[in-house]
């Protein structure tokens, strides 16, 4: 057994080192390639996931939100809480936070959507909203009477829900919003965009404001408190810290409140798994196309292979090795250029994308993964026209028919 | 390498190309595979060789028997008889040149002896085993061990130089790396290309690589050494060392050969001339 193996890795190694350099060349680039694209759809998904994930929890959740308990409508002493959950050492900042919906009109427009209510200075401190103003300026706490919005509200600035939106609202303009049957007019202080549709259908208020047309004015309520978390920091853990506490309003990770991500993200993995199909066929008839051509060319070598007594199998198994050995060559060099090479140059130059800037984000599993099925495409793509070939008849493989 | 001379018998050939009755000749005188690669040096016996077609008195020293072996080949719609019902004799250490003219069924006759091709009926008994039993595997292995062949063009594996050209079935049947290496210095060196052991195919003249291939057949030391046209692709001067080669061989080693030639020069140095037309053995 050891020394068929050892003969089939001979014939292989001896192919590959002396024979036709140009076919070796272009083989395991082509492998190259397809291990790139069989990684890269995976890399960009991820690093869209993680795209979604930072617009998450950096323009609407936070890490961890609490919200109020089961059947109560609010957080009761709100601020005492919040100084409570300020007190971990891997905790931020925390935003108690107002949250109801309201109608918004302006002109002839009317629209729907989620009103917030913060604290502009605490809020700085969870997301990244004032950093997300595309126009105006964000709130501060003194003010009344003003109304951040976000472009899907507003219109205009690429909104991608344009018909649904107030239509091309600009800063200094005044819209009607309504909650609970109380109007009031508010000044456009600003506009933002996060570039998340889910986080643009919003708007902001001032805690004062909101706490005045709920009528729970001076209460300390909130309907939330988003908690933002030191990087890297485990969201369970943050959980089980806030929980040993005594808190015990509900505690949700931002996970909880991912679901159209997710779905989208499942979406893109099917995608993912389709393209992966595709690539890794294409991957085993380039394959098995070389191989053929390959063995084709050496029917007389393998006729005389036979003729002196090398084992039909052992023929077999070297060109299995070969093609074993051009997907490892394919596989490393594919992962070399991924890993030191294109992955590293989408972080230091994004890559724009309708969410902002994504990098690729290369997930070894994942890579290992498409390595295995490379591999595997490698041999399926081999034994076929080698067995078959090998198979033949020895005088018309000598005679080259 | 030293070959022991004295060991070789002289040997005396009839017109028809026979070995007279009561001539003697080395042969090894060892059952299949008993021999090592690399081991020239064998004692002789006495053999009594087989006449034209055969001898039936003389099955002992008997290496190779072909008994009514007819090989059809169809060829679109017209079947080609290429042998039919041919019986034939080999004896040990005897050096035999199959002749005849193109399309006579040489190289067929060739292929069935040496397990290359399967017979549509007959028997070919090598050493007393019934070859037409055995599965393609087991004649490949059969082959590894037992036989060797020099093809009319080399037909060397591009990719491996001399020395490993020499050693892959020796590497096949399992030898260590000290083993077949050695064998294979030798051999190629008793050859003449001692100096040309990492030299690849493409770089060697005709001749050169002929000498390889002789050198490939031989390392394992077979029992017979099948040689398809040799010479076809060699100039006189060539044809003539190739042809030496093999006598050296036969008469210094006991090697039995069969050799497919057209040129009745290159038969002169064969013991015995198998002459075939339209498939049949003239005698």
């Amino acid at each position: 057994m050891l020394e068929k193996a050892r003969v089939s890795f001979f014939l292989a190694s001896r192919s590959i080192g002396r024979g036709n350099k140009g076919i070796t060349i272009f083989t395991v680039f082509v492998l190259t390639l397809i291990f790139i694209q069989l990684v890269l759809f995976s890399s960009m998904l991820a690093g869209v996931t993680l795209k979604f994930n930072e617009l998450m929890v950096d323009f609407q959740t936070g890490n961890v939100v609490i919200e109020p308990k089961t059947e109560a409508r609010f957080i009761e002493d709100a601020s005492s809480l919040q100084k409570k959950i300020e007190s971990l050492p891997q905790v931020v900042g925390t935003s108690a936070r107002l949250k109801t919906t309201g109608n918004f009109r302006y002109k002839e427009k009317e629209m729907g959507t989620t009103v917030y209510g913060i604290d502009p200075a605490d809020e700085s401190f969870v997301t990244d909203l004032e950093d997300a103003m595309i126009s105006g300026e964000f709130l501060s706490r003194p003010d009344r009477g003003e109304v951040i919005l976000g472009r899907e509200v507003s219109g205009g600035f690429g909104a991608l829900m344009e018909s649904r939106s107030l239509g091309d609202v600009e800063v200094g303009d005044t819209v009607e919003l309504t909650i609970g049957g109380v109007t009031r007019q508010f000044r456009v202080k600003g506009i933002y965009t996060t570039r998340y549709f889910m986080a643009d259908a919003s708007a902001y208020l001032t805690r004062a404001d909101l706490e005045a047309m709920l009528g729970i004015e001076d209460r300390d309520f909130a309907q939330e408190i988003a908690v933002k978390t030191t990087d890297g920091t485990p969201e369970y853990d943050t959980r089980t810290a806030l929980l040993s506490l005594g808190i015990s309003e509900n505690i949700r990770t931002w996970h909880e409140f991912a679901g159209i991500l997710r779905l989208i993200e499942n979406t893109l993995g099917m995608i993912r798994n389709i393209m992966n199909a595709i690539g890794l066929l294409i991957a085993f008839v380039i394959i098995f196309v070389v191989i053929y051509v390959n063995i084709v060319n050496k029917k007389r070598q393998i006729g005389v292979q036979k003729a002196i007594g090398i084992e039909q199998n052992v023929i077999v198994a070297s060109f299995v090795l070969q093609a074993m050995l051009y997907a490892g060559a394919g596989v490393i060099l594919g992962y070399a250029f991924m890993r030191f090479g294109l992955a590293p140059y989408t972080v230091s130059h994004p890559v724009e994308i309708p969410l902002g800037t994504m990098s690729l984000k290369l997930d070894s599993a994942e890579a290992l993964n498409r390595a295995v099925l490379l591999f595997l495409a490698s041999i399926v793509g081999s034994v076929i026209p080698a067995y078959k070939l090998a198979q033949r008849d020895l005088l018309d493989l000598i005679w080259g028919k | 390498m030293e070959i022991d001379r004295n060991q070789v018998e002289s040997l005396v050939k009839t017109e028809g190309g026979n070995l007279k009755k009561g001539a003697t000749r080395k042969t090894t005188g060892q059952p299949i595979n008993s021999r090592q690669p690399g081991d020239f040096r064998q004692s002789g016996d006495s053999i009594k060789p087989s006449g034209s077609l055969f001898d039936s008195s003389s099955i002992e020293g008997i290496i190779i028997e072909g008994i009514d072996i007819v090989r059809t080949f169809r060829m679109g719609e017209v079947q080609v008889r290429a042998l039919r019902g041919v019986n034939v004799r080999i004896a040990r250490g005897e050096f035999i040149a199959i002749m005849g003219p193109s399309g006579s069924g040489k190289t067929t006759l060739l292929n069935q002896l040496g397990l290359l091709d399967t017979p549509n009926s007959g028997k070919v008994i090598i050493e007393g085993t019934d070859t037409s039993r055995m599965s393609d595997s087991e004649k490949g292995r059969f082959r590894l061990h037992n036989l060797g062949y020099v093809f009319q063009d080399y037909a060397l594996l591009p990719e491996l130089n001399a020395s490993e050209n020499v050693y892959i079935s020796l590497m096949m049947q399992g030898k260590s790396k000290t083993e077949y290496e050695t064998a294979a210095a030798e051999i190629l060196t008793a050859v003449g290309l001692g100096d040309r052991l990492q030299q690849l195919p493409s770089k060697m003249s005709g001749g050169q690589q002929q000498r390889v291939s002789i050198a490939r057949a031989l390392a394992h030391s077979p029992e017979v050494l099948f040689a398809d046209e040799p010479c076809a692709n060699l100039d006189s001067q060539t044809s003539k060392e190739v042809l030496e080669l093999f006598k050296k061989f036969n008469q210094e080693q006991g090697q039995t050969i069969v050799m497919v030639t057209h040129e009745g020069w290159h038969a002169e140095y064969a013991d015995r001339i198998i002459k075939l037309k339209d498939g049949i053995i003239q005698v």
